[in-house]
């Protein structure tokens, strides 16, 4: 009979409010451990569709791209890309290697003229980049089977302020990179949806040839690599650095979070609200095992003096109500993450699709990941938040005169 | 008296402060009890004796006076006094006062586990003092299973398992029947007889006052009386 087993025993005694406390924490830090398991798979997909449609893992540089002003087109373009290309296409880990054009000018349908912000890819490439996470790349059909030339994809609201259907012509206008200026005509073979009606509205995307032609450079802006892991994304940072140096390479590199500034953007915007609603949940099952503690103790107060008259220490009495909050902690807790997976599961083969976040076109599908160190972790604060509803009520009783510890009735 | 007594406590006085009120509940009480001793403290109701067997039980401080344990006089050392209740001293309660997620054996077996008394020579204690208060074969009940008696009984053997200098007993058989409250005392006798065991205990009721081998009577928080029987 330890302190351990009298702290257990002590909080079975009265079975029903244990219970309710239990429910009470189940529910509670069950749907806590569901929102961040939700804002885990936002925050997931997120990543990983960012990575796999924009960023890819690592991005190259000209070295003095991020220091230096251009001031023409492409001034600080990559040049002799094949050789960077086929060094990375070398490493294990590197799943695909693609460059990619950003431009900007005029789009024109004989009457009307708006700017564009341009995009020129490697078509097969990028479709290949959103194959490995799974989607389908549709968008760059079109341009793949004509061979990307003299095609357009025109962003579905440029399109429609252009009043131009497929199959149509249009002019785009641009500078060169020795500073002069050119035109070329392209058939608009598709048009695409993107994530906000703003990039709609002015996005076009082009083959990268065409591009280089229109450009008149053989230059590029930047090299992106996909890896077959995020998670190896550091290692595979410092690696190709330092093989870039040794091959003379004066390239500058970024990892891909440095360049995902609307995935930053979305992922504060979630974790905002996570934090909040967790705040809340926290609070609710503070409250309850507080105050199932507190209630047990003070109708225990005659016992406590009991014991305390029997010899035993105040730090003796004041571990068994720690330990009776950290089986209640750990029992709870238990039972809120057998809820919350099972919850989980459920909800993940329910269907159920959310609204669009603010400034989407599309809404997504109710999914919850179910990451270990978030159950850890929630486990933990669980049991802690436990333990520290007890203390004081227990510090309290402990402190008092064993005489009216006694007399208590 | 002094040298040899287990307890001696000069010019014991404890108020209560109810407000703006003082309340002397205990006032110039010299006192000694020596080992053996068979005491009962008999007075009306508020006259002090739960006051005083708690200051005896060192389980409540005088307002002034002191108490000297084995003729050292005790400062407010609150470990030495923990070590004192666990190692020296038992306390019966009126109201019995078993833990109740615990059952007959836990019960009486706690106070040796708080000395750190190993798990083979605990049981043996256990086992002895259970059958020496008649509770042989009860010990895996628990305390709502039992008498008011029996439960007394339990609390006994728990006070004296650990071989205490004192037990304490605060009107030990106010909740209990005539009958029971008899046999309670005459335990408490056969176990003082037998063992030595020193009882302190208090009582209002003539029948059982006229039980203790020494009689101190309580009047308004002053001993009045003390008689010390053939
Ligand atoms: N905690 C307290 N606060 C204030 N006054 C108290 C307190 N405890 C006891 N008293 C007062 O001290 C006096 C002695 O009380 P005490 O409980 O020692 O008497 P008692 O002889 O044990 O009485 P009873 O036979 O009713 O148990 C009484 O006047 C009582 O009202
Ligand atoms: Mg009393």
């Amino acid at each position: 009979m330890t302190f351990m087993t009298l702290g257990y025993r002590s909080l079975f005694r009265q079975k029903r409010r244990t219970v309710m406390t239990l429910v009470v924490i189940t529910f509670g830090i069950g749907s806590l451990l569901l929102t961040m398991g939700h804002t885990a798979y936002i925050d997931w997909g997120l990543r990983e569709n960012t990575i796999h449609s924009e960023t890819g893992h690592l991005q190259l540089f000209h070295q003095d791209y991020f220091d230096k002003e251009e001031e023409t087109i492409l001034q600080y373009g990559l040049e002799d890309c094949s050789d960077l290309k086929s060094g990375l296409e070398q490493y294990l880990e590197v799943q695909l290697v693609q460059a990619r054009i950003n431009f900007m000018g005029l789009i024109s349908n004989g009457e009307k003229s708006v700017a564009f912000v341009g995009q020129a890819v490697e078509p097969e490439k990028e479709r290949k980049l959103r194959n490995l996470f799974g989607n389908s790349g549709a968008a760059f059909d079109s341009l793949i089977a004509c061979g990307g030339e003299d095609a357009v994809v025109l962003g579905q609201a440029l399109a429609r302020s252009l009043n131009v259907q497929i199959g149509d012509w249009v002019t785009l206008m641009t500078s060169t990179t020795d500073g002069a200026l050119n035109a070329v005509d392209l058939r608009v073979v598709d048009t695409f949806t993107g994530v906000s009606t703003e990039y709609e509205k002015r996005a076009i995307t082009i083959d990268l040839q065409t591009a280089q032609q229109l450009l008149v450079t053989d230059k590029v802006n930047k090299i992106i690599v996909t890896l077959d892991k995020t998670a190896n994304t550091d290692r595979l940072y410092d690696e190709i650095s330092q093989w870039a140096k040794d091959n003379s390479h004066t390239v500058t590199m970024k990892k891909w979070h440095e360049q995902a500034a609307y995935y930053k953007k979305v992922r504060s915007f979630f974790q905002t609200i996570t934090g909040f609603l967790s705040l809340i949940l926290l609070i609710i099952v503070f409250f309850a095992s507080a105050n199932t503690i507190v209630m047990s103790i003070v109708e225990r107060t005659r016992e406590i003096g009991t014991l305390l008259s029997l010899g035993t220490s105040r730090f003796q009495t004041l571990k068994m109500f720690i330990f009776e909050g950290l089986f209640l902690g750990i029992i709870g807790g238990f039972m809120a993450m057998a809820f919350a997976y099972l919850a989980a599961m459920l909800i993940n083969n329910s269907g159920l699709m959310m609204p669009p976040p603010p400034g989407n076109t599309q809404g997504y599908q109710l999914m919850v990941r179910n990451e270990m160190p978030i159950y850890i972790i929630v486990f933990f604060a669980t049991v802690l938040t436990s333990v520290f509803s007890s203390l004081l009520p227990a510090f309290r009783v402990t402190r008092m005169k064993i005489v009216d510890a006694l007399g208590h009735i | 008296m002094g040298e040899q007594s287990i307890i001696h406590m000069h010019d014991i006085s404890k108020n209560y402060e109810l407000g703006k009120i003082t309340v002397k509940a205990l006032h110039s009480i010299d006192l000694s009890i020596e080992a053996g001793d068979f005491l009962v403290i008999a007075g009306s109701s508020g006259s002090g004796k739960t006051t005083l067997l708690n200051l005896i039980g060192l389980i409540d401080t005088p307002t002034s006076g002191s108490i000297y344990f084995d003729s050292k006089e005790l400062d407010g050392n609150e470990r030495r006094l923990t070590e004192y209740r666990r190692d020296r001293l038992g306390y019966i309660f009126q109201t019995f006062n078993l833990i109740p997620v615990m059952n007959v054996y836990e019960n009486v077996e706690f106070p040796l586990i708080l000395q750190g008394v190993s798990q083979g020579q605990r049981k043996q204690l256990v086992m002895d003092v259970l059958e020496q208060v008649g509770l042989t074969g009860h010990h895996r009940h628990k305390p709502r299973e039992l008498s008011g008696g029996q439960r007394q009984r339990v609390a006994i053997a728990r006070a004296i398992v650990k071989k205490p200098d004192i037990v304490l007993a605060d009107e030990p058989t106010a909740n209990l029947d005539s009958v029971t409250g008899e046999e309670i005392i005459e335990l408490m006798e056969k176990l003082n007889a037998h063992n030595g065991t020193t009882f302190v205990f208090s009582s209002h009721d003539p029948m059982i006052i006229t039980r203790g081998r020494r009689i101190i009577r309580l009047h308004d928080g002053q001993i009045i009386r003390e008689k010390e029987a053939a």
